[in-house]
């Protein structure tokens, strides 16, 4: 089924899920997470694999495409993709690029595979998205050497420009032939559900040593803008890069080799940083269509990816430009010059590329038809300062000291200026992140100017909540078995300003990320655990008090609040804090070192109830849990795992317990093909030719007790 | 009828038994013979070397019970039936459910296995993340209508 150029650029841009786009007939033979791929093959190479072929413009009349893609060694037509059921091998003949899907698989599976079918026509990659014992990825070229079929593949591997990837063997078939895939590990989250990976070797050949590139696209229904990482090497020499496109879509007829030459140095690979990370830009240009696309490392490892969308080009010469907004695409245009975010990403405008950290994909409505996990995500809420003004000063800050004094010194009717001083909230807190500011204004109560020596007083004018990321952190397994999970292993995160949360267990053996949105105006934060899409865990929190707005001495108050929190903060002391409450509780060791701050806060807090007692008011509502913001300050991730009894090294159990006991396996098999001992459920040994009943029940309690099982004798 | 004596190593409960052949004899039956726990006369006088026999004319194996020396170079022995090895071959091919295994290929790891000694103490690993509360004074928030 050919899929027409606009069905797949929208595929591409809108970031609907390509099978709920009515191409479901051919897709629906994909499992979540089917791989394409470009491959770079030497010659006599085969690819395994199957399922999407995309097709050149002639039979290999193009230098750096080869005629017929994988699966298909037809006649090359015009098509810019094709949809194709099951499975295939394609024998590359020459050298070059080759384009196809690998179907991810576990294991067990592709062992299985490779032990009942007799042509090798089936899958090359590994993975599975439960993110059990899986390993990933990524593609394997076996080499032919004599011979067709299964018999001819030795172990050999033919993995070109791959210095990556991490060989392993696998149990090709039952007389135990192995052959080698290459493959790397990638996080949980980067494949997701429905995902699809990309993996694209250089078109241009010369550069391929130099310069390699794996897309990534994923989750497809989050195109405007999906950061995942990826592996990251020497930025002169060796990337990969992940993206989140599906397949290209094109007149392949008028493609120029320059169009599909990565642009791969010089002024086509830029390279911002500061001192938190390192921002890379480059574009994928085709006659048709350019993608721009953001690297940014972080971790000294990992690298985020941002998709800026991508020009494209329809109906004969006209290009269309998305209009991207805050990271949603809206529309597209062919006036060029019309305002878009993508223009952001242009070398030819400007650079302004955010640092702000990236925002929680929005996830599909799932199909829950499936043993998968639904992504659950969240967000957070704007700010919303209705009527009120809310401004922002470091705690340092003299302004404070200047309202108090305007307002001590203003000249009018006592009444109304304590109807005024009831008009007036105020905070301290300590945020995750810096308060977004945006210039400043006059003090004014209700649009009044107060009096304060002549003049009025500017204060920084607070335009958003502030957000903060933190991590991936991976949380690794230990046991790679059942051990690693509940109820044997449990595992937990400190959120600073929330406390301890429970982790569910499927996050072993995979990477969190916690999420901090705030609430400014009720100074409160909350915490939101990420395990790819997926919200595992929240916590709410407190980040500030609230301040009594006195007219007299406020400054020192707030000096005196502010040094007691930064000293119990060093002791490990948490306050708390219920409005009209003089009760600080002690909740680690570290108390002594915080004793002066303590007292110095309590002096200030005692302060702040005397000037409660002036029963002042407050516009906006009262804190009423624990304040935790002079807690622990740090992320901890503590995994409890069980003590093995002295067995300190894997398989983590005693000597000699598999030839003893014998490890859970729950599998049906041939006994005749097990080796040592199988204890078996539930026999039926009626198959059993010439025995009378009596032997039969004699073998069945020999199975069920246990039997060692050896090689036949010759 | 000819009997086979071995010498077997394995444990009973083998598939495939490690047997070591001594020799071919004569046997006859000692009386009205049970076949899955014979008396047999062999025409053999040494009753060293060998814990097994196979019966061709029953196609079973048998695990030597007693052993008794007769005058003229004979010997009395009783048996009882082996059918895991007498039938090992129908055995090998039967299919079924392994619940444990000590092959590691056939492990399923993911399972719980209550036979693995935990101990009831724990230990603990930590991954330290960033810091999220840092150590600026932080900010005074004020809200004027």
């Amino acid at each position: 089924m050919a899929i027409q150029t606009e069905t797949i650029i929208d595929v591409m841009i809108s970031g609907v899920k390509v099978d709920e786009i009515g191409v479901s007939d051919t897709l629906d033979n994909y499992s979540d997470g089917d791989i394409a791929d470009f491959l770079y093959v030497g010659s006599n190479s085969r690819i395994l694999g199957g399922n999407i072929d995309f097709y050149t413009n002639s039979a290999g009349s193009y230098d750096t495409w080869n005629a017929g893609m994988p699966f298909d060694t037809g006649a090359v037509t015009s098509s810019i993709m094709t949809m194709k059921s099951g499975n295939g091998v394609y024998d590359c003949p020459a050298e070059g690029r080759y384009l196809g899907i690998i179907l991810l698989h576990s294991i067990d599976d592709i062992y299985n595979d490779y032990i009942t079918v007799s042509n090798q026509n089936r899958y090359v990659a590994l993975t599975d998205f439960n993110a059990k014992k899986f390993l990933l990825e990524i593609n394997a070229v076996l080499t032919q050497v004599a011979g067709a079929g299964a018999t001819a593949f030795t172990d050999k591997t033919n993995m070109l420009y791959n210095p990556d990837f991490t060989s392993i063997s696998v149990k090709y078939n039952n007389a135990g032939t192995y052959y080698n895939i290459n493959y790397a590990l990638v996080p949980y989250h980067v494949l997701e559900y429905g995902g699809y990976l990309f993996l694209i070797h250089a078109f241009n050949e010369n550069k391929t040593s130099e310069f390699r590139c794996s897309f990534n696209q994923v989750p497809m229904w989050n195109a405007g803008s999906v950061y995942y990482p990826f592996s990251y090497n020497d930025i002169s020499k060796s990337i990969s890069i992940s993206f989140n496109g599906y397949g290209f879509g094109s007149d392949w007829s008028t493609i120029s080799p320059d169009d599909l030459a990565w642009s791969y140095n010089g002024s086509s690979i830029e390279k911002y940083s500061d001192s938190d990370y390192v921002w890379i830009r480059t574009a994928f240009s085709q006659r048709q269509f350019r993608c721009y696309y953001y690297f940014k490392t972080y971790n000294d490892c990992m690298m985020m990816f941002a998709n800026s969308g991508m020009y494209f080009r329809i109906n004969g010469d006209t290009v269309f430009k998305p209009l991207i907004d805050s990271n949603v695409v809206y529309g597209f245009t062919d006036q060029l010059d019309t305002e878009s975010d993508i223009d952001n990403y242009d070398g030819s405008t400007k650079h302004d590329i955010p640092v702000t950290p990236p925002t929680p994909p929005t996830p599909p409505t799932p199909a829950d038809d499936d043993d998968n996990d639904d992504p659950i995500s969240a967000a957070g809420a704007p700010f919303a300062a209705g009527l009120a003004h809310y401004y922002a000063m470091t705690a340092d800050s003299v302004l404070l000291q200047h309202v108090s004094e305007a307002m001590g010194t203003w000249d009018i009717d006592t009444s109304k200026k304590d109807l005024y001083r009831n008009l007036i909230s105020c905070k301290l807190v300590k945020p995750p992140a810096p308060i977004p500011v945006s210039g400043s204004e006059d003090f004014t109560i209700y649009g009044v100017v107060p009096e304060y020596q002549g003049a009025g007083v500017k204060l920084p004018v607070i335009n958003g909540n502030p957000t903060a990321t933190f991590g991936p952190y991976s949380i690794p397994r230990k046991f790679n078995d059942f051990r690693d999970y509940a109820p044997y292993t449990k595992t937990e995160i400190y959120l600073p300003y929330c406390g301890w949360c429970a982790l569910p267990s499927h996050v072993v053996g995979r990477s969190v990320s916690v999420h901090y949105y705030t609430d400014i105006i009720a100074a409160t934060v909350k915490a939101v655990v990420f395990c790819g899409n997926n919200v595992v865990a929240e916590a709410a929190g407190v980040m500030g008090l609230d301040i009594p707005f006195a007219a007299e001495n406020v400054g020192a108050k707030m000096a005196a609040v502010n040094s007691a929190l930064l000293a119990t903060a060093a002791g490990g002391v948490q306050l708390a804090a219920g409005v009209g409450s003089t009760v600080a509780t002690k909740s680690s060791a570290g108390l002594k070192g915080a004793a002066s701050g303590l007292s110095q806060y309590i002096s200030g807090y005692s302060q702040m109830a005397m000037a409660f007692n002036e029963n002042w008011t407050e516009i906006s509502g009262k804190n009423g849990d624990g304040c935790s913001i002079a807690g622990i300050t740090d992320i901890i991730i503590k995994i409890t795992r069980p003590k093995t009894g002295g067995n300190t090294s894997a398989p983590y159990v005693p000597a000699g317990y598999a030839h003893n006991v014998g490890y859970v396996s729950n599998k049906e098999i041939t006994l005749g093909s097990a080796s040592g001992l199988v204890i078996c459920d539930n026999v039926d040994a009626s198959g059993i030719s010439g025995a009378t009943d009596a032997e039969r029940a004699e073998i069945k309690r020999v199975l069920e007790t246990g039997i060692y099982v050896n090689s036949p004798p010759e | 009828m000819t009997v086979t004596l071995y010498n077997n190593s394995s444990a009973y409960n083998t598939l495939y038994k490690s047997l070591t052949k001594i020799k071919d004899v004569t046997a006859n039956i000692k009386g009205p013979c049970d076949v899955d726990a014979p008396d047999l006369i062999l025409d053999c006088s040494s009753p060293s070397g060998f814990n097994y026999f196979y019966v061709a004319d029953w196609g079973r194996y048998y695990r030597i019970t007693s052993r008794e020396v007769l005058p003229g170079d004979r010997m009395s022995i009783s048996g009882i039936s082996d059918p895991v090895e007498s039938f090992a071959a129908g055995i090998a091919a039967l299919p079924v459910l392994a619940a444990r295994a000590e092959d590691l290929t056939l492990r399923s790891p993911e399972l719980a296995d209550s036979s693995i000694p935990l101990e009831s103490d724990m230990q603990l690993d930590k991954v330290m993340g960033d810091t999220v509360i840092g150590s600026g004074s932080g900010y005074i928030v004020l809200g004027v209508v």
